[in-house]
């Protein structure tokens, strides 16, 4: 069968002498140079940045099923994490709730020596002012004047 | 035919070659690349104009493959030989602008080298007196263009890699991203389309 084709091959070979000289390809290079610092100037980063990334995926040759299964795959992962959301949603609040309030309230126990006690050291840096009971009416100190009163009136 | 086209290719790329020079242009020497253009550039001329039929396109085509590889050669890693990395390039890019060019194709045609005077094949189908060989070789090359311009694109370029550049099936398979019966079926198809529109100048 390639024999048939014989004389269309040799007409195409021909078409290896249709070139555009060798002064062309001796200024090419000078063009080249040219063109690339008139880019420089006006090619903004981003526009570079993205032409690299297209190279480069263009270089890499993906099988076409693995689009598939990569999408499957997300979309797999985003609905499990819905449905678990979904089931229960008092649950997803709460974890979040105890992270924040147990942080201050953690106590660390260190040992000092064998035969020392115990101490309970807390264990955040910072001192905490002293709260309010939770119970009672507050407490009111009376007689008692700021200095600056006194002062006034005492000869 | 096979063994011809490829012991046509490899003396032209010895790998070591392309490597050191790859290797130097990443380290930061320019002249390096400069090389590699001169190497390359007739032999993705080729490939690009016979593609487009038209000189200026191929100029600006030309010139934007080998600024994009100069700019992507960081991310060149060597899985590939350097000859089919550009020519991947080549090809993808050649492939875009044909497709957003359309039917607006106007042809720009190089001249014909004088050696195809003394081609064995070319005197063997004008083998006749001169001033008919000269009618014959302006007409034969409107002719053989316009019916690579009516071939799809992806069979313009298998014939172009194949018929005009010599590559052999494995080289094109890979540089195309097929496999090496696509290619055989590809050019199958097109030899046929071509016999069909060059029916005139089979037999002189």
């Amino acid at each position: 069968m390639q024999d048939d084709f014989s004389d269309v091959q040799k007409l195409l070979r021909l078409k290896r002498y249709e070139t555009p000289g060798e002064e062309y390809f001796d200024s090419f290079l000078n063009e080249f140079h040219q063109r690339q610092r008139a880019e420089l100037i006006r090619t903004p980063l981003w526009q570079i940045a993205w032409d690299r990334l297209q190279t480069f995926f263009a270089e890499v040759r993906v099988p076409k099923m693995a689009y598939v299964g990569s999408f499957a795959a997300v979309t797999i992962c985003v609905l499990a994490a819905i449905s678990q959301v979904k089931d229960n949603p008092m649950k997803a609040g709460a974890i979040a709730d105890t992270k924040q309030s147990a942080a201050p309230a953690t106590e660390r126990l260190v040992a000092l020596s064998t035969d020392s006690p115990r101490i309970r050291i807390p264990a955040s840096d910072h001192f905490e002012p002293a709260s309010l009971p939770a119970t009672g009416s507050p407490r009111y100190v009376l007689e008692t004047r700021p200095v600056s009163f006194g002062a006034q009136n005492s000869f | 035919m096979e063994d011809q086209k490829t012991a046509e290719i490899d003396p032209q790329n010895p790998p070591n070659e392309d490597e050191a020079l790859v290797a130097r242009t990443q380290s930061g020497d320019p002249v390096a690349f400069d090389a590699l253009i001169r190497k390359y550039t007739p032999r993705l001329y080729s490939l690009v104009y016979n593609m487009t039929s038209n000189h200026e396109d191929t100029n600006d085509l030309l010139q934007e493959i080998f600024a994009k590889a100069f700019r992507s050669l960081n991310g060149f890693r060597g899985k590939s030989s350097f000859y089919t990395w550009i020519h991947t390039i080549a090809v993808n890019m050649t492939i875009n602008f044909v497709k957003k060019r359309g039917r607006r194709t106007q042809m720009s045609l190089d001249d014909v080298d004088s050696n195809i005077q003394n081609d064995k094949d070319f005197l063997e189908m004008t083998a006749s007196s001169d001033p008919v060989r000269e009618a014959y070789l302006g007409e034969l090359q409107k002719k053989l263009n316009e019916a690579l311009q009516k071939l799809s694109i992806e069979h313009r370029m298998v014939v172009t890699m194949f018929d005009v550049q010599g590559m052999p099936h494995a080289e094109i398979a890979k540089i195309l991203g097929i496999s090496e019966g696509t290619v055989r079926s590809r050019l199958f198809y097109a030899h046929r389309q071509l016999q069909n529109f060059l029916q005139e100048f089979k037999k002189p």
